[in-house]
């Protein structure tokens, strides 16, 4: 019976490793990578220090340099993004901002641009740069050339509990 | 018994392997997950196989992903934040609209609320501009055209800006918050305490002068101020409010409001104001006037909660005694979105005595007396930037009798 046993419960074993290995790729593949330039000293955001970023509520970073959002048009990751950290719906946030400049409020909306691609050469290109992309798209392994992820609230988007995913 | 062990084991793999495959699929839709339906091998080498071609594939998604991408934008130059390049911003806001009252003389009619022209300027990363022009519509059906704001603003840091010019003063929340565009604020017209000088309001609403804004490092209580300097207003009611090149009097007005907005309470909003000016009358006797305010508000994209109470003391009275007189106000306003449909509720009350120096004597404007009431009402965005409002008042006022009035607007931005 054991000799019968045996290669089952192997498979079964083998199975569960498979997948707790696969499971925290599967988890971070729907996560939302923050990304700043590989020379900004921030390894860490809370919640709210990302959304006074994003809503220009914060203009300067402790460096010195003024901070500049950036995020692609009308993509998923950014819908998802507004509700959770700005809890906000894209028409909410363009009134947000129209408001906040009809308040006299030097409020700046984030830069837009077309493609990943785009908003990555715009963070290297720029210091004070930050923005977001879907967990895939981020490698870091190099290849991402001078831009760097961000913890958010002390998570990378691999680990558990990492709140930021679509 | 052993016969049923066997048969769970060899099942387990199987109906595992199923659950957290479909799991893994759910999880990574939307990226063309690969097939990861597991094959039955029997023997380690085939599991590890089976990584390498999972790894593969995604790998594979990966390449294919970024050849989907658009090539690379050139190096992108400065953040054009603050840029000149994009100098000049326009918005148009607008209202028109329908109200009937049973209040005589007043009679139902079409209306044209407001035309106002916003626009803003960066003149360099810290120094910008801000204009806003309002055609407004008389009760005499003249339309005349007015600089409502005219500002230049130099912003050093988050915790320091200052403007110079005609402002909205900073005198509760509501003034600043909502300013003349009908489209920004719920209601059909704004709460008395805060009308305007063409619809009756008594508060020195618009300033020409200096105002400095900013944050104030205070940890979690997230503190904001405002102190402002400026001409004050002219003690009339029903005129021009601002003294816009000449002031009656050397003294100017002051004011300063702090507020509190912590991120542990998303939307909450909570602060005070006091406001103190001299109002130099015909005879050049100095009254003072100290306007007091606070305000608790909440807000998110669902609900609207403001509440705003005031108090005003002149020193004085019509009558020519002297006394000191303290005029109450407040209002509540609570709304709830439903999808595009906000129903709100409103109510105020204000009560200036009839002896008031400035609020009761009907040679300085409208008297403003005691008025109290609610109003119900429901806005429908029906496009992104179209609103339609309609609002039933019933107002009690001292002296006059009950009225209900019935409004539509239709308040627009381009």
């Amino acid at each position: 019976m054991t000799t019968k046993l045996m290669p089952v419960m192997l498979r079964a074993i083998a199975l569960m490793i498979l997948c707790l290995v696969m499971a925290p790729l599967a988890l971070a593949g729907d996560a939302i990578v923050v990304i700043v330039n590989a020379a900004n000293p921030v390894d860490n955001l809370s919640t709210a220090e990302l959304k006074k970023l994003f809503l220009s509520d914060r203009s300067h970073w402790d460096t010195g340099k003024s901070v500049a959002p950036v995020m692609v048009t009308g993509s998923l990751e950014r819908a998802a993004f507004l509700k959770t950290v700005c809890r906000m719906s894209d028409a909410d946030f363009s009134k947000y901002f129209l408001q906040a400049a009809f308040t006299g409020k030097s409020a700046t909306p984030p830069k837009e641009v077309p493609s990943v691609a785009a908003l990555k050469s715009f963070i290297v290109s720029s210091p004070g740069a930050i923005g977001f992309v879907k967990a895939l798209d981020f490698h870091g392994d190099g290849s991402d050339g001078g831009v760097k992820a961000v913890k958010i609230d002390g998570l990378a988007a691999a680990d558990p509990g990492y709140k930021l995913r679509m | 018994m052993i016969k049923l062990l066997h048969w769970l084991f060899q099942k387990l793999p199987s109906v595992l392997g199923l659950a957290l495959c479909v799991g893994f699929a759910l999880v990574t839709h939307g990226q063309q997950a690969p097939d990861v339906a597991p094959h039955q091998s029997d023997s380690d080498q085939s599991l590890l196989q089976r990584i390498n071609e999972l790894e593969a594939k995604v790998k594979q998604l990966q390449e294919k992903q970024a050849a989907d991408m658009p090539a690379p934008a050139p190096a992108v130059e400065e953040p054009r934040v603050n840029s000149v390049n994009d100098r000049l911003k326009l918005n148009v806001f607008g209202d028109v609209g329908f109200e009937t009252a049973d209040l005589k003389p007043s009679a139902n009619t079409f209306e044209i609320g407001s035309l106002d022209l916003f626009m803003t300027a960066h003149l360099s990363e810290k120094v910008s501009a801000l204009a806003e022009i309002l055609f407004l519509s008389s009760t005499d059906n003249t339309i005349t055209p007015d600089i409502e704001r005219l500002l230049l603003q130099y912003r050093h840091n988050d915790y320091f800006t200052a403007a110079i010019g005609r402002y909205h003063t900073s005198i509760g929340y509501y003034n600043t918050a909502f300013h003349q565009g009908s489209w920004f604020q719920t209601t059909v017209d704004r709460p008395f305490m805060y009308a305007f000088d063409d619809a009756g309001g008594f508060l020195p609403l618009q300033e020409v002068g200096l105002t400095t804004s900013g944050l104030i490092p205070s940890g979690k209580l997230e503190l904001s101020y405002v102190a402002e300097v400026g001409n004050g207003r002219n003690q009339l009611l029903g005129g021009e409010p601002a003294q816009n090149a000449q002031d009656t009097n050397n003294g100017k007005s002051f004011n300063v409001a702090l507020s509190a907005h912590p991120a542990w309470l998303n939307g909450v909003d909570l602060g005070f104001s006091i406001y103190h000016d001299y109002l130099t009358f015909s005879d050049n006797i100095n009254h003072p006037e100290l306007i007091s305010t606070i305000h608790f508000v909440y807000l998110n994209s669902t609900y609207e909660f403001l509440n705003e109470a005031m108090l005003v003391r002149h020193v004085g009275s019509s009558t020519g005694a002297p006394g000191v007189f303290h005029t109450p106000a407040f209002y509540t306003q609570f709304s709830r979105r439903i999808k595009s449909y906000r129903p709100y509720f409103r109510y105020e009350y204000i009560n200036a005595g009839a002896n008031e120096p400035i609020y009761g004597d009907p040679t300085d404007g409208p008297v403003v007396g005691r008025r109290n009431g609610a109003s119900v009402g429901l806005r429908y965005d029906f496009t992104e930037h179209t609103a339609f409002k309609l609002q039933y008042d019933r107002a009690q006022r001292r002296g006059v009798p009950s009225s209900n009035g019935l409004d539509t607007q239709f308040a627009f931005t381009f």
